[in-house]
């Protein structure tokens, strides 16, 4: 286990590389560059455009600048924002918190509800309760997350004074205010995890109802439920990790319509800030930390399917 | 029974008591929400409007302009201008404090202007600083600025903090390098803390040089670019008081349809324009120009993209200004559009494309519907801001819809917008200001004078021979000036704005705002 472990640590090598010069050149490609966006539509020379352009290091040809990034970052110096001259690791990591937090409230109220939800509409397939499990999982997959942001905030915020409609609030300083201020966003993410996990358990679920072990165990006169929640389940859950690791992987990224609509101070939305502001430094240092957190995630879940089935070998 | 009616009668007339005047009452706090997060935390570095507006609340200059246009005192109690034009010598007010505590000297005055003037460190008001020949400490509360050359409007550029901010000297390090925090300023409030993303905090500063003010005890920033939630935020109470609202919502206030939410209007905030590629074809040729000019309607633009709000525009300065000049309109008028078409020389093949950029949909739209039923065939590309500004900068676009500030003196703008430099720089793809690339040498030799006159009446006169020059070719069409419009809580009160939408300036913004409990 460790040395497969190991092993997989060592394979995430090459794919940052990979993953770090394909942003870098992506990233340029974009017409437009910081010292633009920067001056805006602002009366400035042509002296003090070049000046910026120089001291930000953007007059060099572009492979001088990657090679120039790349040796500082595997020294650990992810270089300065182009906006504010801040540390591109201090100003991610600033952020990094918010987004963990509403990944791991979506995730918990995401598998909450799919869990049973899944498990009852295969069950009782066919019946009412599973053609209700499945409406609302048909909801939840077409319903675009901005539109629901924005009912969820107009109806539970605005009419009815529920919960804030936008904003933040430090757990430490006032839990209270912070599980306030968390509720309509995990509801949006944790609806649209819910959706498409409770679908898949439920097909997992199908098969492995059909299977000769099941009709075994009750005819040796299992109980139902034991059947069910220690059998069938976890082994469905094999198939349900995997769409519940690609959405983990999804919402520690963060996911920049809901924290733009909520103002939710996290990293995806700081990411879209240095789109728009093309803040280089800042994009390639997320996005490297990003690829980082989903390998990590996927590492996880490969351990975890071990867990769930002694079966599988991890090669 | 009489006196009872009488009585009666005269409790309709004068309904209760009579209501005490509101009195401004000291305390309370203001959650205000921004548009964007701030970005720079150097004060001398405009990154971009947002950064400029809040630093209004902690930073001051020599001078300031109020609501109303005029020039008055900040840092500097007076000033005299030498004979000639060139001295300008500013008395600064004695015993003002920086939010560190210490006294405001002439030392830091000379700095902060050294600072600005020096092209290394890339400030934004070396642009008006670079006129400056050199910066002298008379004495502890006396500066002195000595010119290049005589220029009218240079006490218009030192009112504001553009050219430059008021900070401890050597508070600032050289070049646009890194900041661990904001320098001390000297204005009614103090920053306190920026989490990223969330707010920026400011706290009212005790010593401010104005005795009494501000009222509020903080005020928080809080970034929420959503328009809509930002608006839901502010009807919910999340928000006090809201920048950029949309302006479907403020019919909706003026209609009153929102209960306990006024808005405030900054009237010229915005200048919409479209403006030409004049050195490239087809609009290197002045009739297919006019002929767009004629197919405008700017009240039904208005109508259509801004919800009624905002005022035509036919020239850089609203007719407000004391620079207003009266010129002949061009009036919707199809006939013409198809009689200039047609000595153009152009058939039914003109399809000329207008760039414009995301957020102003509205405006395109309308645009191109007055401008395909005048018969030009008119193709729209919206493209996101940076791509929008790389093409505008290299020239690569035959008509653009543009915006444009509100010019401090018309020196700032028609002999830098429309002068014969920037088609030098035009024809090397690098516009910056000059973005049409015109060049009228008649209108530049007139209007160069202008700026060394001081006598603003003889000005006026050479600016009325230059400018209508300039418009009757139609390097671009004014289309109109827009406001931006506050909206907040009926408990906000004392809240004024200038033409700008400054939220705070030595005569007016928060620092004259209280909150009703």
């Amino acid at each position: 286990m460790i040395r497969y472990i190991l092993r997989r640590l060592i394979e995430l090598i090459p794919v940052l590389f990979l993953v770090s010069f394909l942003v870098f050149f992506i990233i340029h490609l974009i017409p437009g560059d910081p010292v633009e966006v920067m001056l805006g539509e602002e009366r400035h020379d042509q002296a003090t455009y070049e000046l910026l352009r120089r001291q930000m290091g953007l007059d060099e040809p572009i492979h001088v600048q990657y090679w120039s990034w790349l040796r500082r970052t595997l020294q650990g110096d992810l270089g300065y924002s182009l906006r504010t001259k801040k540390p591109v690791f201090d100003t991610i990591v600033e952020r990094y918190p918010a987004t963990i937090y509403l990944a791991l409230s979506s995730l918990l109220l995401g598998t909450l509800i799919a869990i049973p939800a899944g498990t009852v509409a295969a069950v009782r397939q066919n019946t009412r309760w599973d053609y209700g499990a499945m409406g609302f999982a048909l909801f939840g997959i077409s319903v675009p997350n901005f539109w629901f942001a924005l009912l969820l905030i107009l109806g539970f915020g605005l009419y009815l004074g529920w919960f804030p409609t936008m904003g933040y609030a430090d757990p430490g300083t006032n839990l209270a205010a912070f599980l306030w201020h968390l509720t309509l966003p995990t509801i949006v993410l944790g609806t649209d995890m819910a959706s498409t996990v409770t679908r898949y358990l439920r097909a997992e679920m199908l098969e492995q109802l059909r299977l000769d072990y099941v009709r075994t165990a009750r005819a040796k006169g299992l109980p139902p439920r034991l059947v069910i929640y220690k059998h069938t389940l976890k082994n469905s859950l094999i198939g349900a990790t995997t769409a519940i690791g690609l959405h983990v992987g999804r919402l520690l990224g963060g996911s920049t319509v809901v924290e733009t609509v909520f103002a939710w101070p996290g990293v995806a939305r700081l990411v879209l800030e240095a789109v728009y502001a093309r803040d280089y430094p800042v994009l390639q240092g997320a996005v490297l930390l990003l690829a980082l957190t989903y390998v990590g995630v996927n590492l996880v879940v490969d351990v975890f399917y071990k867990w769930l089935d002694p079966r599988i070998r991890l090669r | 029974m009489k006196r009872l009616l009488v009585l009666f009668l005269l409790l309709l007339i004068f309904p209760g008591f009579p209501r005490a005047a509101e009195a401004p009452k000291t305390g309370g706090r203001l959650v205000f929400g921004l548009e964007k997060d701030i970005t720079s935390l150097n004060p001398f570095l405009r990154t971009q409007s947002t950064d400029e507006m809040v630093r209004g609340l902690f930073y001051e200059a020599l001078l300031d302009v109020d609501a109303s246009g005029t020039i008055v005192p900040s840092l500097a109690q007076s000033w005299a201008a030498s004979k000639d034009g060139v001295e300008y010598t500013f008395k600064l007010r004695p015993g003002v404090k920086f939010h560190n505590g210490q006294e405001m000297t002439a030392e830091d005055v000379k700095w902060c202007a050294e600072y600005s003037m020096n092209p290394k460190n890339g400030a934004t008001g070396l642009n008006y600083m670079k006129h400056v020949q050199s910066v002298t400490a008379l004495d502890r509360y006396t500066v002195k600025l000595t010119l290049k050359e005589p220029m009218a409007p240079f006490l218009a550029y030192l009112a504001g903090i553009r050219a430059f901010v008021v900070v401890p000297k050597e508070s600032v390090p050289h070049g646009a390098e890194t900041l661990p925090t904001f320098p001390p300023g000297t204005g009614p409030f103090q920053f306190k803390e920026w989490k990223s993303g969330r707010e920026i905090a400011f706290v009212r500063f005790k010593d401010y040089r104005q005795k009494g003010l501000p009222y509020l005890d903080e005020v928080l920033f809080k970034p929420v670019e959503d328009p809509t939630v930002r608006f839901a935020s502010l009807r919910a109470g999340d928000l006090d008081m809201i920048e950029r609202t949309p302006y479907a919502f403020v019919r909706k206030v003026d209609g009153g349809e929102v209960r306990g939410i006024k808005a405030t209007a900054a009237d010229g905030a915005g200048f919409r324009r479209l403006i030409f590629n004049v050195i490239e074809p087809p609009f290197n040729h002045p009739k297919l120009r006019q002929a767009v000019a004629y197919a405008i309607d700017k009240k039904e633009y208005l109508q259509g993209a801004f919800w009624g709000y905002g005022n035509p525009a036919d020239q850089r300065v609203p007719a407000a200004s004391s620079w207003f000049i009266r010129m002949p309109q061009r009036e919707r008028d199809l006939a013409r559009v198809k009689g200039l078409l047609k000595e153009a020389g152009v058939g039914s093949d003109f399809e000329p494309e207008l760039l414009g950029r995301k957020g102003a949909e509205e405006e395109h739209q309308v645009l191109e519907r007055q401008l395909v039923s005048a018969g030009i065939k008119v193709k729209v590309t919206v493209l996101e801001f940076g791509a929008y500004r790389t093409r505008q900068r290299r020239g690569e676009f035959q008509m653009i819809l543009y915006g444009g500030d509100l010019p401090l003196d018309p020196h700032d703008t028609y002999p830098v917008d429309y002068g014969c430099g920037g088609l030098e720089e035009a024809k090397a793809k690098r516009r910056t200001l000059n973005v049409s690339g015109y060049c009228n040498p008649e209108a530049d030799r007139i209007m160069k004078e202008a700026g060394r006159i001081t006598d603003p009446k003889r000005r006026h006169e050479i600016y009325a021979r230059a400018v209508p020059l300039i418009y009757a070719d139609a390097p671009e069409i004014p289309l109109a000036f827009v406001p931006r419009f506050y909206t907040y809580h009926e408990k906000v009160k004392g809240f004024i704005t200038d033409a700008d939408g400054r939220i705070n300036a030595s005569a007016f913004g928060l620092s004259r705002v209280w909150v009703e409990r």
